[in-house]
């Protein structure tokens, strides 16, 4: 755990986590795609029937109601999806730099340990070493 | 059967051109391009006793007008002219055109749903997607959520923030998914509710037409069976993914997954009768089978207003439930 830093972590738990948002974030990344793919703005044209013939139109009209509206619910979850792939992508890096800042504390440790271990060895005073 | 002389498609261009501009021509790709030309042929036939020697309605000059059914002749009139001369007369069905007999037919030759290419087919499957991965993977990552002493801080507290509101909009977002999923098809299966109902209809009619010409009855009544569209609309049916695995990603997965969908709702919608044709007289037919071809155009219109309206439903809730907390997150 390292708090003084002004973040406190507890590496196993920030892994598991980490791993479950990278997994989470590919796979709302492929649904997208997929989402994309089966846009039907696309070819919204072979949902309709024929148009212009006077014993079709009542059929016709309806149609367009439904494929309307299935397109706007379609766009709107499709929309949703993306805002949510977009948020784990911010996590995910948030989790990443977590982890950087965690690795250049350990780092500064290190440094630091290794430093006073030094000291230990006579090449500077220590606090127990009394008077110089 | 055909009518006498006859094959079972019309013969004249301009009612050819009829089934063409309908697109249920023999050159086009609708099932229902078969009946149609069979019926076609009949009507053709009915509309033209000129064109042969059998069925048609003879006026009486002063007296009635009546069905007949061979021509019916009278002393020729022309001096010097000594061949009989037909009685006037009229189609048994000339208050109708062969347009008629096909709005309901052409209302639904053109919509591409049934085929697992159909634009319907992998939506229903990235829906049906949609929500499993809400409602795994979503769960999975709230239950790996660090808790304030496994990871503090600024970017800690928003990943906290967010995954507790997105599992807010993730949960109401996974309901219409799933509905939605099971609506996707619906449009499909009003479309084949409606083709098949229609196919039967004209299948009937020309069975109808055929005893009438060849048993000369004194009355028919042929019934109509078909499915109650409206039963798609009431819950009936469902997005069917055949026991495959979510999520359903390869091609022919979807695919499969699509015409389940198919094979299932033909198991649950029960077939009843729809219409019938009948009636002592050609017109009595053609009446018949008009309302019955009325009816199922009625009973698909209804069907598609449901249908508007439910995906209206679900757009609202969206509108309530989800947007609100997402919009935060648009960046």
């Amino acid at each position: 755990v390292s708090e003084p830093w002004g973040f406190r972590v507890q590496l196993a738990s920030l892994e598991t986590f980490a791993e479950a948002v990278r997994t989470t974030r590919d796979e709302y990344a492929a649904m997208n795609g997929q989402l994309a793919a089966a846009d039907p703005a696309q070819r919204e044209a072979t949902l309709y029937g024929l148009v212009m013939l006077p014993g079709s139109r009542a059929v016709d009209e309806k149609c367009h109601a439904v494929v309307t509206a299935y397109k706007s619910l379609y766009s709107k979850v499709a929309w949703a999806q993306t805002v949510i792939k977009a948020q784990l992508d911010v996590i995910a890096a948030n989790v990443t730099e977590t982890h950087q800042l965690y690795s250049d504390v350990e780092t500064r440790h290190e440094a630091m340990f290794r430093g006073l271990l030094a000291g230990d060895l006579g090449e500077r005073p220590g606090p127990d070493d009394g008077p110089a | 059967m055909a009518p006498p002389d006859r094959d079972d498609y019309p013969r004249r261009p301009d009612s050819r051109a009829v089934l063409e501009r309908r697109k249920i021509d023999s050159d086009a790709h609708s099932r229902m391009a078969h009946n149609a030309g069979r019926l076609a042929s009949w009507v053709e036939w009915l509309l033209h006793p000129e064109e042969h020697e059998f069925d048609r309605r003879v006026n009486y000059p002063g007296g009635p007008s009546m069905e007949v059914t061979e021509r019916v002749t009278k002393a020729n009139q022309t001096p010097g002219n000594f061949e009989p001369v037909d009685v006037p007369f009229e189609s048994v069905i000339a208050r109708f055109d062969l347009d008629q007999f096909f709005d309901g037919m052409a209302a639904f030759a053109t919509q591409e749903v049934e085929t697992p290419r159909s634009v319907l087919s992998p939506a229903a499957a990235a829906m049906k997607n949609v929500w499993w991965l809400g409602d795994k993977r979503m769960l999975e990552l709230v239950a790996k959520k660090p808790t304030e002493e496994q990871w503090s801080g600024t970017a800690a507290d928003k990943a906290r923030t967010f995954i507790e509101d997105v599992t807010t909009a993730v949960t109401q977002l996974n309901k219409i998914a799933e509905e939605f999923a099971d609506m996707v098809p619906r449009y499909a299966l009003i479309v084949k509710g409606a083709r098949d109902n229609l196919d039967r209809a004209a299948a009937e009619a020309v069975a109808a037409f055929e005893k009438k010409f060849s048993e000369r009855p004194p009355d028919i009544s042929v019934d109509i069976k078909g499915i109650v569209i409206a039963a798609i609309v009431a819950g009936a049916t469902a997005y069917a993914t055949g026991g495959l695995a979510l999520p359903l990603i390869k091609e022919a997965m979807i695919g499969a997954a699509w015409s389940k969908t198919f094979e299932e709702a033909a198991g649950i919608l029960e077939s009843k009768v729809r219409g019938h044709v009948g009636g002592p007289l050609w017109i009595d037919l053609a009446k018949t089978y008009m309302r019955t071809q009325a009816d199922i155009l009625a009973d698909a219109i209804r069907s598609l207003e449901i249908l508007a309206s439910d995906y209206q439903g679900l757009i609202g809730r969206f509108d309530t439930d989800v947007y609100p907390i997402l919009k935060n997150y648009v960046q």
